[in-house]
């Protein structure tokens, strides 16, 4: 990043003070894949070098955050390049999230959208519809933390109607 | 419960937790000693749901994540809670519902075998198995595909007019058509070809359009044929345009649609096609050169991706041919693609015939299932015994999709071992029939 000039430095990064007051700096391509941090500084306007502050986010989810843009901004152009390119990205969507507990994701999917950080969203609640895929209505609701507002009678009905769609469901997952 | 106790703790040391807003229903998800501190607020603070709680409570979120499901799943949430419900049966929800990751090929089997293939080449579960939700005495057999919908028709049987339906098989659903030969006319009248139309970009209601011939009275000596329209929105057939005629070999069922147009060809050569919204018929450009040969061989005829695409193949021992994309502003057909199955035939030499009487002269049985044109890349796919191939147009490699035995397939006649398959495109919909 240094120049042979005797210019002052363009460092090229910003700066992210999280909810647990915890300051990041991060490059400025990483930190520009946040949609609300784009919009913050915008093509003119707020400096460059001041610090943003992200009262929503913990710096547990923006470390997390942090790691997939810069995984992401690297195999995305490789991806586009050829065949197997593509198929690491595939590869990379495939495992990333597997290790994580449904919760966690959750907290990840709050801290992605309020950052605007389309991409990891994406995957974010690709991974949460392929886990509800296929699950019973009961994991559901206790997984959203849902309670159901039918009455007996309304429920009864409506299990018989889509009767067929409640067979060869998956068997509820252990806890994460 | 542990996960949900583990989580309590954490969240007791990063933040602070304050039960507000609807709390019976929180309260319930909850282990009691939190209910202590509970209390009703009028406002909700943004981290004082669990994450999960905050994410279904944001309806732009639940709404992305319930998108990507495929409708089974989705018609059973209909039972979680009310809410889901509503949102899932919104007309908004269905058009926005693309379920890109049921996007495949079906086969169909004249014994109603359905294989699926998704479209990144993956064996995955089929939308779905059969059409057996649609019982028929005679038997069914599918006519089109169209963005999630399909036409299907019931099998000929003596004396009987076919039924056609209309079906959503991913939601198990089907509507009876009323029958088109009875359109302002008391007389049973042959129906040539039926055709979907149903685009949920544009509409959430499907037409279906029939060709038919004119009464006898109303016909004038050469205009055989009539179009007629059934839509959705009206729940009934009515004509369009006036009786037109044809060349008498014009192949009616075979119709493709594209650009919200379907088109037809006739082995002579000319091709006709019916813009469904301006109900007009036009002639379009005449069908590549066929050479020295006298009769026209028609191998494909379909849509994929945008593009109209047609295949001619003359010659019995020919492995060579070309793929024929129409052009946009309908002014000729161009050769988009130069397809070799030598590679092919090598690696699967149970393709070579020779004829009984010759030892010369060879064929090859493969029959064109379809051509695909995606975001992907371009390929074709190609049924050979016993087994599917896919062949990338572009760089001229291939690769078998899925194999099933010799028994499933009907042998239709004596020396042919290659069954009688259709492909179509098919992607999951939420659309009511």
């Amino acid at each position: 990043m240094s120049t042979e000039e005797d210019t002052v430095q363009e460092k090229k990064t910003i700066s992210l003070k999280t909810s647990d007051d915890e300051v990041f700096e991060l490059e400025e391509n990483v930190a520009m894949e946040f949609g609300t941090v784009k919009a913050f500084f915008g093509d003119d306007g707020v400096p460059r070098d001041m610090m943003m502050p992200i009262p929503n986010v913990h710096s547990k989810e923006l470390t997390r955050i942090i790691d997939f843009c810069t995984k992401h901004l690297d195999l995305k152009p490789k991806a586009e390049l050829d065949e197997a390119g593509k198929k690491e990205l595939r590869k990379f969507y495939k495992e990333y999230m597997k290790e994580d507990t449904t919760e966690r994701i959750m907290e990840l999917i709050l801290a992605a959208d309020y950052l605007n950080v389309n991409d990891f969203l994406d995957l974010l609640n690709q991974t949460v519809a392929d886990r509800i895929s296929n699950k019973s209505v009961e994991y559901v609701r206790k997984l959203f933390g849902i309670e159901s507002d039918y009455t007996p009678e309304e429920e009864e009905a409506l299990r018989e109607q889509y009767a067929w769609a409640f067979e060869g469901v998956d068997e509820d997952p252990a806890e994460d | 419960m542990l996960s949900q106790f583990s989580f309590i703790i954490h969240s007791f040391i990063h933040r602070c937790f304050i039960f507000i807003h609807k709390p019976m229903e929180l309260l319930t998800t909850v282990p009691d000693q939190e209910k202590s501190e509970s209390r009703t607020m009028p406002l909700i603070l943004w981290d004082s749901l669990l994450p999960a709680e905050a994410v279904s409570g944001n309806q732009d979120l639940i709404t992305d994540i319930l998108l990507r499901l495929p409708v089974k799943s989705l018609l059973r949430f209909k039972c979680v809670s009310k809410q889901w419900h509503s949102l899932i049966s919104e007309p908004r929800f269905s058009r926005h519902y693309r379920s890109l990751a049921s996007a495949g090929i079906i086969f169909c089997g004249t014994n109603e075998l359905i294989h699926h293939v998704s479209c990144s080449g993956r064996n995955s579960e089929p939308p779905f198995k059969s059409l057996d939700f649609i019982s028929d005495s005679a038997g069914i057999k599918i006519l089109q595909s169209c963005n999630g919908l399909i036409l299907c028709c019931s099998l000929f049987e003596l004396g009987k007019n076919r039924n056609y339906y209309i079906c959503n098989p991913s939601a198990r659903q089907f509507l009876v058509l009323p029958p088109p030969n009875a359109i302002e006319s008391d007389e049973s009248l042959t129906i040539f070809g039926v055709h979907l139309a149903f685009d949920p970009c544009k509409s959430t209601h499907y037409q279906v359009i029939c060709v038919r011939n004119c009464s006898p009275s109303s016909a004038a000596t050469n205009d055989h044929y009539q179009i007629g329209i059934y839509s959705s929105e009206t729940r009934h057939w009515r004509l369009s345009g006036s009786p037109f005629s044809a060349p008498f070999d014009m192949v009616f069922d075979n119709g493709v649609l594209w650009n919200g147009t379907i088109h037809w060809i006739s082995p002579t050569g000319v091709s006709l096609c019916f813009d469904i919204v301006q109900e007009q018929l036009q002639e379009m450009p005449s069908l590549p050169s066929n050479e020295k040969w006298s009769k026209r061989r028609l191998r494909y005829f379909g849509e994929s991706g945008g593009h109209l695409h047609l295949i001619e193949i003359y010659g019995a021992g020919t492995t060579e041919f070309e793929v024929f994309e129409m052009e946009r502003d309908y002014s000729c057909w161009i050769s988009k693609y130069q397809v070799n199955l030598a590679a092919i035939i090598n690696a699967y030499p149970e393709m070579a015939r020779s004829y009984p009487d010759s030892h010369d002269s060879r064929f090859y049985l493969f029959s064109i299932l379809f051509v695909q044109e995606n975001e992907e890349g371009s390929s074709l796919l190609l049924h050979i015994p016993g087994k599917f191939i896919c062949y990338n147009l572009r760089d001229k490699t291939f690769k078998e999709l899925c194999e099933f035995g010799a028994n499933s397939t009907k042998v239709n006649t004596s020396f042919q071992h290659i069954g009688c398959f259709h492909a179509y495109q098919f992607m999951e919909t939420l659309a009511w029939v």
